[in-house]
């Protein structure tokens, strides 16, 4: 015969948490076994009396009268007919986002200029300011959505349109953050080995890497906020997306 | 047993009696459950309110088919409670009494109600279980009380299923870990009584 179940598996056991394979396991070793069937029993009779004991204590507690609904009643009716406000605190962080998303549209005209001034003059580029102001306002349209509901109706779409603008949004960033890495990298190479070229020459190919991480991120991160549209996880990602790219943008202004 | 989603139908298209009917069906239950994740009966108290208010405020966002309403509701609970304890928590920490000095006094008059409550809930399982952090504490809840199922915990908690599972083997073994067997003799004198 098997050695005794542990305690372990008989806590699963009596939380329902084992697979069927490993419940039918159980099963087969509990009917040879009365020892372990004495300690499951015990295990259940305890947790039977944990959970009567917490049960009978917080039947006991009743909330003050002074929690009715008569103490919500005008705040329950006046805001249910202020749609036009929910319309605006939905529209809010779209506007915002879109704000920003436009504004990295315009500096993204001088991205071509950046990957090539490094070459021209070999000394690394602060980051744009635009790119790292987009992505405070980034932050605050997907902070704002955090503490939503993940069982919130997509009924406007609206919060798919944030999520796309997001996504687009950090993915422009991103192209800036790779310029900003390779140049930091130049930095770092150029200091140590104290030569111009050799930071030029090894910067340079890790904008190859640097772009295939890009691609993965993008098209991986697109898929995890296609599939948790509007769901904390996904505003959580884009949160920390963000502070991670802007973490980059700054720190390339003290250099 | 009020059908529910009667209720909810009737109270987007205005009825606030079916409203108050909501409430007053969920009411307990929500005061409940936060009073076991904050302990305290005031605290408890607000933050069902909040989320009782936002659920009804907010019905339109509920959708039947992603989620019951008590697991709607009991996820907005959560999250409400979940901030207050963080704000507790800052409002609890003295710099003084950090740095080694006496200051923190507890409230000197504590009101007869506050007494009557903590005579009511002072057992072993309860104090064990205010003991357990804040994630195992909603987890055993979410269980033991609320017997929401794991999905609908993993829902409510942010998690995946497994998480919500091992979450709730955790807290058990930290409860038996923390009732000594003595104590447990104890529980099972008081039930038999």
């Amino acid at each position: 015969m098997n050695s005794h179940l542990s305690d372990e598996e008989l806590i699963g056991n009596i939380h329902r948490t084992l697979t069927d394979a490993q419940r039918e396991a159980m099963d087969r070793h509990l009917t040879a076994c009365p020892h372990c069937r004495a300690r499951l029993a015990d295990q259940e009779a305890l947790q039977q009396r944990i959970r009567n004991s917490l049960l009978a204590d917080l039947r006991a507690v009743q909330p003050s009268p002074g929690m009715r609904f008569a103490a919500i009643a005008s705040q329950v009716h006046g805001d249910k007919h202020a749609a036009l406000l929910r319309l605006s605190r939905r529209l809010f962080p779209v506007a915002v986002a879109l704000t920003a998303l436009i504004g990295l549209g315009i500096s993204l005209m001088d991205l071509p200029e950046s990957i090539v001034r490094l070459y021209a003059n070999p000394k690394p580029t602060s980051a744009s300011s635009i790119s790292a102001l987009a992505c405070v306002f980034f932050a605050v349209a997907a902070v704002g959505n955090y503490r939503e509901s993940r069982f919130i109706q997509l009924r406007s779409g609206l919060f798919s349109g944030l999520a796309f603008i997001l996504w687009a949004g950090t993915a422009v960033v991103g192209l800036q953050v790779i310029v900003v890495v390779r140049d930091i990298l130049f930095w770092i190479v150029a200091y140590v080995s104290n030569n111009a070229q050799i930071g030029l020459v090894l910067s340079s190919w890790a904008l190859i890497p640097l772009s295939l991480v890009w691609i993965a991120v993008v098209i991986g991160g697109g898929e995890y906020h296609y599939k948790r549209l509007g769901q904390r996880s996904s505003w959580q990602l884009f949160g920390w997306t963000i502070l991670g790219e802007f973490c980059i943008l700054v720190l390339s202004n003290f250099i | 047993m009020p059908d529910i989603e009667a209720l909810i139908q009737r109270w987007r298209k205005g009825d606030e009696r079916s409203a108050e009917t909501l409430y007053n069906h969920f009411r307990d239950s929500t005061f409940r459950l936060a009073y076991g994740l904050l302990g305290d009966p005031s605290d408890a108290e607000e933050a069902a309110q909040d989320a009782l208010t936002y659920a009804l405020v907010n019905i339109h966002r509920y959708d039947h088919r992603r989620a019951s309403f008590s697991t709607w509701l009991h996820t907005i609970a959560v999250c409400r409670c979940r901030d207050r304890y963080r704000r507790n928590r800052l409002k609890k920490f003295s710099l003084t009494a950090w740095i080694g000095g006496d200051v923190g006094l507890p409230d000197p008059h504590p009101g007869p109600e506050h007494h009557a409550i903590h005579a009511e809930t002072s057992s072993q399982v309860w104090r064990a279980v205010q003991g357990l952090s804040l994630p195992l504490r909603e987890a055993i809840l979410l269980r033991y009380w609320s017997g929401h199922t794991f999905r609908e915990m993993a829902d409510i908690l942010g998690c995946p299923v497994p998480t919500a599972q091992s979450r709730v083997r955790l807290a058990y073994q930290r409860l038996r870990a923390t009732l000594a067997p003595t104590e447990l003799v104890h529980l099972e004198e008081e039930e038999s009584r």
